[in-house]
């Protein structure tokens, strides 16, 4: 991804945080960020971009209906309109309900219909692994209790996407968003794989145990709510590794171009320029070892110097002279020893790196996918 | 590399210098003796100096055919 595409993800991101008044609720809605990298990367096509070079004017996130605009672009702006408009209007029936002076009043009259049946804090974990016969009863209690304080409404988040699969509370279903389409997909595409430390890795679970696995990995990913700084090292780190084969998986065209080897004269260049390579390198070699030779040589005669300077000279300025004399034989010293190094790192390394790409110039050709 | 060449010229040249002054307040301020240890220094090395001056004389010759 372009630097210049990703700041402008991550500006529009910004916007939708602070258009978001109720920013929980928004995390809420993205879900994760993992799940936020991965639609950015279905929506990014690096060589289609690469076209779309002109200038656009890409804070202003207003109205985009351009068609030359980025799909990430388009992606991002979907569920920037449906996630912002709801949490702008969330707050009306909020500001009637509660007040600074009706908070001792509310929770007197709602913690009693709870707390017979069953203690709020605890409901949260077992509510995932919970049987179905005792999710119907609480998935309709706990939206209710979810208004009065921001910290229920994070904690009910999970107990609502276990109980979603199973009974189909109407609800939740009522409020997603027009971008369900793709976010199922996403939802597949994530299923393939565990996250473990902010890394991707491909899951081989059959299945049968991957389709128990969504229940459980959005819940965990739903309970840290103030991981919002976090939104963008993981979109980027996910980003990097599924933009190219994971987006692909999904459902995009494979990439436009791709480098085929010309076997046969692969192996004509292979045979060719392995022994031609070797010749030259053992030509400059002998420079290279002749001048370590020559290193050792003098950094062996700059220490001798200096080891004799302490030994026999009790009079100071013979002392000065010896010590002068050994600082000079061993700069010299230094520096053949330098020459040789880069003699090693420059002409060498760089004769059979040229030799590499010249091999992949000529024995490879692009085809077209 | 050119970053390394810029540190090792920067160091041998300050040691050179450094090496240039420590000589010259020697020998301004009576130093004489070094010399006969340098001698001594050089006849211990000359030989060793001698066959690498031959061993290069060889491999020229060697690559001077060679590429004839």
């Amino acid at each position: 991804m372009y630097e210049e595409d990703r700041q402008t993800a991550l500006a529009m991101y910004v916007k939708m945080f602070e258009d978001a008044e109720d920013e929980q609720a928004l995390i809420q809605e993205l879900i994760s960020p993992t799940r936020q990298a991965v639609i950015v990367a279905r929506a990014y096509n690096a060589k289609e971009r690469k076209l779309q070079v002109e200038a656009q004017s890409r804070e202003d996130l207003g109205e985009i209906d351009d068609e030359t605009t980025p799909d990430f672009v388009l992606a991002i702006d979907r569920i920037y309109q449906s996630a912002v408009p709801l949490r702008k209007a969330a707050p009306a029936p909020l500001a009637d309900q509660f007040s600074l002076f009706e908070e001792a009043e509310l929770p007197e009259e709602e913690e009693p219909a709870p707390l017979p049946d069953e203690q709020p804090l605890p409901d949260e974990e077992p509510a995932v692994d919970a049987p179905p016969p005792e999710l119907p009863q609480e998935a309709p209690e706990e939206p209710e209790e979810a208004l009065p304080t921001e910290e229920t409404a994070e904690e009910a988040a999970p107990a609502e996407d276990a109980a979603e699969p199973e009974e189909g509370a109407p609800a939740p279903e009522a409020e997603e968003s027009p971008e369900q389409g793709a976010g199922d997909k996403v939802d597949n595409f994530l299923m393939d794989f565990s996250i473990e430390n902010d890394e991707l890795a491909q899951a081989d679970e059959p299945e049968e145990a991957r389709q128990t696995e969504p229940a459980a990995e959005t819940a965990p990913e739903g309970e840290p709510a103030g991981e919002a700084p976090e939104t963008v090292p993981d979109g980027e780190s996910a980003e990097s590794k599924l933009s190219a084969d994971a987006a692909d998986e999904i459902g995009e065209p494979a990439a436009q171009g791709a480098r085929k080897a010309v076997v046969p004269l692969l192996i004509l260049y292979i045979l060719l320029a392995i022994p031609v390579t070797l010749v030259c390198v053992a030509l400059l070699l002998i420079p290279a070892l002749l001048l370590l030779a020559l290193a050792v040589g003098i950094i062996s005669v700059g220490s001798a110097t200096l080891m004799g300077a302490f030994g026999g000279f009790p009079v100071f300025a013979d002392l000065m002279i010896i010590l002068g004399l050994a600082l000079i034989i061993l700069a010299l010293g230094l520096l053949v020893l330098w020459t040789f190094v880069w003699f090693i790192g420059g002409p060498i390394v760089g004769l059979i790196r040229g030799v590499i790409s010249l091999g992949a110039k000529w024995c490879y050709k692009e085809v077209a996918a | 590399m050119k970053k390394g060449w810029s540190i090792i010229i920067t160091i041998v040249l300050v040691a050179i210098l450094l090496g240039a002054v420590s000589v010259g307040v020697g020998l301004m301020t009576g130093g004489d003796d070094p010399r006969d240890y340098m001698s001594q220094v050089y006849e211990t090395v000359h030989p060793y100096v001698n066959w690498a001056i031959d061993v290069a004389k060889v491999l020229w010759e060697a690559v001077r055919s060679a590429a004839a």
